[in-house]
């Protein structure tokens, strides 16, 4: 585990767990929002710093990155602050893809819906950071997002 | 007393323009700036016009617009003032990227809850994102604030239907006095990367703000109108 940076909250341990479980990969960060919404803008703007933080030490090592994000708050089902949370990551992440692109950084997102088994989750955070040849994608675990707006 | 457009960034650019075009549709803008030029911009349009210097991103920049608003009926509100700071991820310093961030998304999230309370039914909410939340070069911090107006607009969509409509416009490069900053060469590069052959004029992006103000587009909340001329498309 000595390269692989696992930014994960109390309430997504379990996939953690599932990650760690199945053999973690040699490096990359792997950046979880938290769980539940912020209390207010100012704990949204410290998260966001945070990964803003992360996502440039990250970078700096050559990647790649997963951001793990809330299927219901990418569609706004949560509340404001937790939408504004997905949104903004999910945009980072796709600016960091394109502008790591030609140094070869990958940087990939998970969204995970309410059901989504943590070993599911798991599976396809190891597989976008270890199989090349894709960033900035957005990868959905469950099937709530079907006939939704687009991420 | 008019119905009230509360439109952020008022001073210049398309924050101005915007002002002027829901004007034309009835409206009293109340523009809304840092910069005290707003107050010329303000009585350039005349009419009901007004102003109000204030920094949003404070809560006594946000109780004065509040305080500008009153009792009157508020059918629009744009939220469009935003900064860049932009830099490669690796030359990126925290302050550029929290600035960015609280100035971008704080400022439209903090102002739209302090005039919760003063819209009319059938009012309208424009979250000005900007392509760049598709991605973008050096900007991890602008398309971050840009996205996160996004996933604002579409809880705002939820919450507040079926009294208030709320959606975003994501303009490519525009005419302003950032793009008449920029190197020539560099400006020229860009543009000859857009299908449409220039940059979006102010007054363009606003008509679309007025479409998406106008009660004729009742139906549409939610959604993020993406203005680049053709440019998320290209290779």
């Amino acid at each position: 585990m000595s390269g692989l940076r696992l930014r994960v909250p109390a309430g997504l341990r379990d996939i953690e767990e599932a990650l760690r479980g199945g053999g973690a990969p040699a490096g990359g960060l792997v950046f979880a929002a938290d769980d539940a919404e912020p209390a207010d803008f100012g704990a949204l703007e410290d998260e966001l710093a945070e990964c803003f933080r992360l996502s440039q030490e990250a970078a700096a090592a050559g990647g790649p990155v997963v951001f793990v994000l809330s299927q219901p708050d990418l569609l706004g089902q949560r509340g404001a602050l937790g939408a504004m949370r997905a949104g903004a990551m999910l945009s980072a992440l796709r600016s960091l893809a394109l502008e790591g692109a030609r140094d070869g950084l990958r940087a990939n997102a998970v969204a995970i819906g309410v059901d989504a088994e943590p070993q599911r989750v798991a599976t396809w955070v190891r597989m976008l950071l270890t199989e090349p040849g894709v960033s900035g994608e957005l990868v959905r675990v469950d099937a709530a997002h079907l006939g939704k707006a687009l991420a | 007393m008019s119905d009230l457009a509360v439109v952020t960034g008022g001073a210049r650019g398309i924050g101005a323009a915007v002002a002027e075009r829901l004007a034309a549709d009835g409206l009293a803008p109340l523009l809304v700036d840092l910069d005290p030029a707003v107050e010329q911009t303000a009585a350039e349009l005349g009419g009901g016009a007004s102003a109000v210097v204030a920094d949003i991103t404070q809560p006594a920049g946000r109780d004065a617009v509040r305080a500008a608003v009153g009792d009157a009926p508020l059918r629009a509100l744009v939220n469009n003032a935003g900064i860049t700071r932009d830099a490669r991820i690796g030359k990126m310093d925290e302050d550029a990227f929290r600035a960015v961030i609280r100035v971008n998304l704080g400022g439209a999230y903090e102002l739209t809850r302090a005039l919760q309370d003063a819209f009319a039914d059938g009012g309208a909410i424009v979250n000005m994102s900007s392509r760049a939340y598709l991605a973008n070069i050096g900007q991890f911090n602008y398309s971050a604030s840009k996205g996160g107006l996004v996933g604002l607009t579409r809880a705002l969509a939820l919450e507040l239907a079926p009294r208030v409509r709320v959606n975003a416009l994501a303009p490519g490069l525009t005419a302003s006095e950032m793009t008449k900053a920029m190197p020539e060469k560099v400006l020229d590069k860009l543009v000859a990367s857009i299908p449409a052959g220039r940059m979006a004029e102010p007054a363009e992006i606003a008509e679309t703000v007025a479409t998406l103000v106008s009660p004729a587009t009742w139906y549409i909340t939610g959604q993020v109108v993406v203005a680049c001329g053709g440019r998320s498309l290209v290779p």
